[in-house]
């Protein structure tokens, strides 16, 4: 360990200090501003008189179509992260035991790169086309659709560093007392590898809770999801900078409750197997 | 209990040939040892036993029903492994009970019989602790107490003892064959260390590259190995082997640079040259003849000693009772009962 002394001290202080600052400051921005009335907010004032008008406009306002955003995200969220988890954890579990010609891992592991290098937004115009003619633009179900596309490669990933994590005498074990393999999978395997269920999901409902782009241009009013919704915070006539704050305080609570509780799973997920 | 009757297994994996025409069985309650080097096959039959191997070619019979085909969980085994493969999200009578709870075994009869076996083992008192809380041995343990509750046709042991200490090791040991005999089971041991297939086995079944060399009860294969390789691999040290020569008129010469040694060769020896094993409990110090050699380490284990000689350039080990008095750079005069000789053909090994 690295022992600092006298001004060097102060100088690591600083530096800790001030990427703290860089990374809390527009969030602290953000939250005095959703307890501000417009006109402190146009005069930027740093001391004012808080006011929770923001928060009950956007929750409780009548013409607030916040808590649908906050209700479809839920649903899009929710179900998006337990059906990429169901496919996810199978195919993982495919990959990393069954004994598959190595083409096809390669062929899985180049389609996952190919996939995570290019934009979402290439890919967004064709499933716009592909959606409206199948009869899902517009629907929740289209959105989870593409949100389980977007995140199954790195599920995958990530469940399969989770099962070659397990030992394989474990499952022979399980087989040798009596399990089919189902029943090895299921008794044996799967609750092991349940902190990576976790960091998982987490990961995956973030993502689809936080995702913008694909969500914008495969929803309209009744199905826009909590970050369009936001957006819509900004007309071309209005811009509810109050409202848009208190919003964005509001939606920032799930991923933070998440984190915090699953913090050590998801850390022990993205370095898994990286130290023995 | 049960008879293992494995006829002609072949297995492979792609190219490689890993198992050879294995044919073997293994009477009812017989404890038989698998040994071998690294890489021999010695655990890959034991998984072919256990059903985790398919195999190429051949049928494996356990008490008289083939199981060739048949799922690890149908054949009625029950393995130790080297990892002892603890479930670990499980407590220590979780895991003994699992495949009695598999069974649907009512549950009054699984508490009964999983308290037995943890008596047996004096596991009593970490019944409800997770494998992660035991030490090396209880681990051990815990995995023989999860193959006992079962009452299987055959234990399979793949190697159980390589992770302990030495001393828990022999411990363990002869708990293991205790074991074995109380329960009257059938056992398949396996171990690349000779010591323990000496110690445990009724009968040992040595393979190298895939194929049975020698099958016999440890005294026949330390007294009489078919081959330089079972000579060599069974015995601690190692058995002295020094290349010689079979005169005409049956005399066995082996050559040195103070003078030949000659002794009469064993009967029916055809003339030729030949290598000869001599163990290291063979050798008797003389006054005159025999081979000379220059003492180079004596190695005191207290009880007996090693003494390591040179002669020309290769060593000979000598095995003397611990009382012996040898000092380093001593010149020995070493010689051996005929009867006591193992000799084999140079080209391939084979004994003559």
């Amino acid at each position: 360990m690295l022992t600092l002394n006298g001004r060097e001290l102060w100088i690591g202080y600083a530096l800790v200090i001030g990427s703290a600052l860089a990374i809390v400051a527009p969030f602290l921005w953000i939250l005095m501003t959703s307890f501000k009335f417009p006109i402190a907010i146009s005069t930027g004032a740093l001391w004012f008189s808080p006011t929770g008008f923001n928060y009950a406009d956007v929750l409780f306002g009548a013409r607030s179509d916040f808590p649908r955003n906050v209700a479809n995200s839920l649903v899009v969220g929710a179900v998006s992260t337990i059906l990429v988890l169901v496919i996810g954890t199978l195919s993982a579990y495919s990959l990393a035991r069954l004994r598959w010609a190595r083409w096809v891992g390669r062929l899985f592991l180049g389609w996952t790169m190919l996939f995570n290098t290019v934009p979402v937004l290439t890919i967004v115009g064709p499933w716009y086309l592909f959606f409206q003619q199948l009869g899902l633009y517009n629907t929740l179900a289209g959105l989870i659709v593409a949100h389980i596309i977007i995140n199954l490669p790195m599920t995958v990933w990530l469940m399969m560093t989770f099962f070659r994590d397990i030992p394989v005498e474990l499952e022979e074990a399980a087989r040798v007392d009596g399990c089919t393999p189902a029943q090895a999978f299921f008794k044996v395997i799967l609750p092991l590898a349940v902190p990576g269920l976790i960091a998982a999901g987490i990961l995956a409902f973030v993502f689809s809770w936080n995702e913008f782009a694909v969500a914008l241009n495969l929803t309209s009013r009744m199905t826009a999801t909590v970050p369009v919704g936001i957006a819509q915070f900004a007309q071309q006539y209005e811009i509810q900078n109050g409202q848009m704050a208190a919003a964005s305080i509001i939606s920032t609570i799930p991923a933070l409750l998440l984190m915090f509780f699953g913090q050590r799973f998801v850390v022990q997920g993205l370095t898994m197997g990286a130290v023995k | 209990m049960a008879t293992v009757e494995v006829q002609a297994l072949n297995k492979s994996y792609g190219a490689f040939h890993a198992l050879h025409d294995i044919s073997a069985t293994i009477n009812d309650g017989e404890f038989v040892v698998l040994v071998g080097p690294s890489g021999c096959g010695k655990s890959t039959l034991l998984r072919c036993l256990a059903g985790l191997e398919e195999i190429s070619s051949g049928e494996i019979r356990i008490a008289g029903r083939v199981v060739t085909d048949l799922e690890p969980r149908e054949r009625d085994i029950a393995m130790v492994f080297q990892s002892y493969a603890l479930y670990p999200h499980m407590s220590v009578r979780e895991n003994m009970a699992f495949n009695l709870i598999l069974r649907k075994t009512p549950k009054d009869k699984i508490a009964v019989v999983v308290e037995e076996a943890a008596a047996i083992l004096g596991i009593e008192a970490l019944l409800d602790r997770k494998p992660r809380e035991l030490s090396g041995g209880q681990r051990q343990r815990v995995a023989m107490g999860r193959a006992i509750v079962r009452h299987p046709q055959v234990f399979l042991f793949d190697e159980p003892l390589s992770n302990l200490d030495a001393k828990l090791r022999v411990q363990m040991r002869s708990e293991i064959r205790a074991l074995h005999d109380r329960l009257g089971a059938t056992s398949v041991y396996v171990t690349h260390d000779q010591v323990e297939a000496m110690t445990m086995a009724d009968r040992i079944i040595v393979l190298d590259l895939g194929k049975i060399i020698q099958m016999g009860s440890p005294l026949e294969l330390y007294e009489r190995p078919v081959n330089r390789f079972v000579a060599e691999f069974i015995g601690s040290p190692s058995i002295n082997i020094l290349s010689g020569k079979i005169a005409l008129g049956g005399r066995l010469v082996l050559p040195g640079r103070d003078g030949d040694y000659e002794i009469a060769a064993p009967e029916g020896a055809v003339p030729g040259d030949v290598e000869v094993g001599i163990r290291p409990e063979d050798f008797v110090a003389v006054e005159t003849g025999g081979l000379t050699g220059t003492v180079r380490v004596v190695e005191h284990l207290g009880a007996e000693t090693y003494v390591i000689l040179d002669r020309d350039g290769s060593m000979i080990y000598w095995r003397v009772p611990g009382t012996t008095r040898v000092a380093v750079g001593e010149t020995l005069r070493l010689t051996s009962d005929p009867s006591r000789l193992h000799l084999f053909r140079p080209s391939d090994g084979a004994r003559l």
